[in-house]
């Protein structure tokens, strides 16, 4: 052997054992793999001893030709598949020496420069991106707090003259008999109209308040049957004052919990005044209490027109009201419901309804135990 | 913002949080980013004691060759990610209608102390611009053009590049004369803020509470 040959001998020997970056294969000349070092090894993740040239390299147009390129010394692009299973893209050069084929890759590094530059070009218009997201969502809870005080700024300072209009009318009403036909129905439309304007305003300066955040619960330990009779009381008559009738087993014994009493009242008398609203006169409206150990449930069953599947998913946020007219005639604010899911929320509970068209409605909520207050129920206040 | 300043970071959490950011859990790294901003801990003192201090010590292992490059970039990319956690209340405070350009000079790969700088001037109501990492000089001069900004961070970790840095303050400073300058970042540990101190105008900055006290 002479030098030059031996110099060859030791940089094969070379790349063949050190080599942990550039994957070296030896081919015989019909293409079958006779050796390799280990970077061939974690390129290619799999046996490698005689296997064939194409079972190795990506050769989707069948151009690959190993002898020829060895016999150019040629340099070729090729994609293999690689141990991850995400295919790579190496520089081959081609060399026949003495009776083997050499296959030296190398990995392109001004395309991992270019690459490089293009993740982190990339990586900066992100993060641009996300300080702007950022920036105004910021913005826009700025303006979402700004548009809060103005309307529970409106509705506060609307409320008293819309008061006094509907109790003008009120005082009106009460001399009907001194009041033409024509005229009495105006004053009637117009008592209708101050009275929903009234509950309108109620409703808005309670979700203003509520999204606001200027809300807070006073929690203490109440007796959760008293509340529902009282939740019944308010909620169980129609807008024209006749009483609906509504049915709940009301348990014998009492149950305690940590709540907001006024807060829990109110959300649940939206839901049974809307069951009410919704339901024929004389119709049965059903409440349903669960007292779980960890939890509260309160339902209220209606045999009111019922809501499509589309329409539930936008009835707890604000201004959404049902495709069904109540049976009163009565407008909806819109806002109930998104109050009820927020007091509701506020004390760490859930809402829900379950409804079918033809078939009523269930609304409920889930309100949890406090974690530190058990539940008592032996009817000894705690 | 947050009001609640007491919150502290124990030395067993940062180091757990430390083996995390090397190691490549990101998860775990955001859970506790999550619980502190949870427990309202105070922005600066988040910045500066968990995401400043861990870059650092990180930045110190990989000049020592006790770790590699590759894990480096690692526990950058996940810090990236977390930063954003506090973005919500980052980008809360009330804007005092001042301008500021931060970016890394062309060459400058690292740019998460130019983001925690910008990130800190903005919870002080700044309107900053990042610009972020190699930036070539033409973009920053557009900008500061576009932006008008009044006052320009320029921010350098790695000691190579400061040639780099006394150019983009060159042509910052003939474009704008008047335009203030900090600069500031790791690189200045192994010497070069007296090149910088001497031009008129330019101002060192050597912590993020420096930097505060000098944008006012």
């Amino acid at each position: 052997m002479n030098d030059t040959a031996k110099a060859d001998s030791f940089w094969l020997s070379y790349f063949m054992a050190e080599s942990r970056v550039t994957p070296v294969l030896i081919f015989s000349s019909e293409g079958v793999i006779l050796g390799h070092n280990a970077a061939a090894t974690q390129l290619f993740g799999t046996t490698l001893l005689e296997r064939g040239f194409e079972a190795l390299f990506l050769n989707f147009d069948r151009s690959a030709n190993l002898v020829r390129w060895a016999d150019e010394s040629h340099c070729q692009k090729l994609s293999v598949a690689t141990a991850s299973g995400f295919p790579a893209t190496l520089n081959f050069s081609f060399l026949r020496f003495e009776e083997v084929i050499l296959a030296i890759g190398e990995y392109d590094g001004e395309e991992m420069r270019d690459l490089r530059t293009a993740l982190l070009t990339t990586n900066q218009q992100m993060s641009n991106l996300t300080r702007e997201l950022h920036r105004k969502n910021a913005e826009l809870h700025r303006l979402g707090m700004l548009k809060n005080e103005f309307l529970g700024m409106a509705a506060h300072d609307l409320r008293s003259p819309i008061g006094n209009i509907y109790q003008f009318c009120q005082l009106l009403l009460d001399d009907k008999d001194e009041i033409s036909e024509t005229h009495l129905s105006w004053i009637e439309t117009m008592n209708d109209l101050s009275e929903f304007m009234l509950t309108l305003l109620n409703d808005l300066l309670d979700v203003t308040a509520i999204e606001a955040g200027k809300f807070s619960l006073h929690l203490e330990k109440q007796e959760v049957c008293k509340l529902i009779d009282q939740a019944i009381l308010l909620g169980g008559r129609n807008p024209k004052g006749i009483k609906a009738k509504i049915r709940w087993e009301r348990p014998t014994q009492p149950f305690y919990m940590v709540l907001d009493a006024q807060k829990f009242v109110q959300a649940a008398c939206n839901l049974i005044s809307n069951a009410v609203k919704y339901s024929n006169p004389g119709e049965i409206v059903r409440v349903e209490t669960e007292f779980h150990p960890h939890y509260l449930r309160f339902m209220v069953k209606d045999h009111g027109p019922g809501i499509a599947l589309q329409e539930q998913k936008r009835l707890f946020t604000s201004y959404q009201t049902g495709a069904a007219n109540s049976q009163t005639g009565e407008k909806s604010t819109g806002l109930g419901l998104r109050i009820v899911k927020k007091l509701v929320e506020a004390h760490g509970g859930t809402t829900g309804v379950y409804s079918e068209p033809g078939s009523g409605s269930c609304f409920w909520f889930e309100i949890p135990v406090s974690q530190t207050e058990k539940p008592c129920s032996t009817g000894e206040k705690p | 913002m947050n009001s609640h300043r007491n919150v502290r970071i124990q030395e067993d959490q940062y180091q757990a949080y430390l083996a995390d950011l090397m190691g490549g859990k990101r998860q775990s790294c955001a859970k506790l980013v999550d619980h502190l901003i949870s427990e309202k801990v105070d922005l600066k003192y988040l910045y500066t004691e968990l995401f400043q201090r861990s870059m650092y010590e990180i930045g110190v292992l990989w000049e020592s060759n006790r770790i590699s490059v590759a894990t480096e970039h690692i526990a950058t990319a996940i810090t990236e990610t977390l930063l954003p956690m506090a973005y919500p209340l980052v980008f809360s405070t009330s804007r005092i209608h001042r301008r500021v350009v931060v970016s890394c000079t062309p060459n400058e790969y690292h740019q998460i102390g130019a983001k925690m700088v910008a990130d800190i001037l903005e919870m002080k109501g700044w309107d900053t611009l990042f610009m972020g990492a190699d930036t070539p000089v033409e973009s920053l001069l557009t900008t500061l053009e576009d932006f008008k900004p009044e006052l320009v961070c320029l921010s350098l970790s790695v000691f190579f590049n400061f040639n780099a840095l006394l150019e983009v303050i060159q042509m910052v400073k003939t474009a704008y004369p008047k335009l203030p300058i900090i600069v500031g970042g790791q690189a200045f540990l192994h010497g070069g803020r007296d090149l910088v101190e001497n031009i008129p105008g330019v101002t060192y900055a050597s912590t993020l509470k420096e930097l505060e006290e000098i944008a006012g």
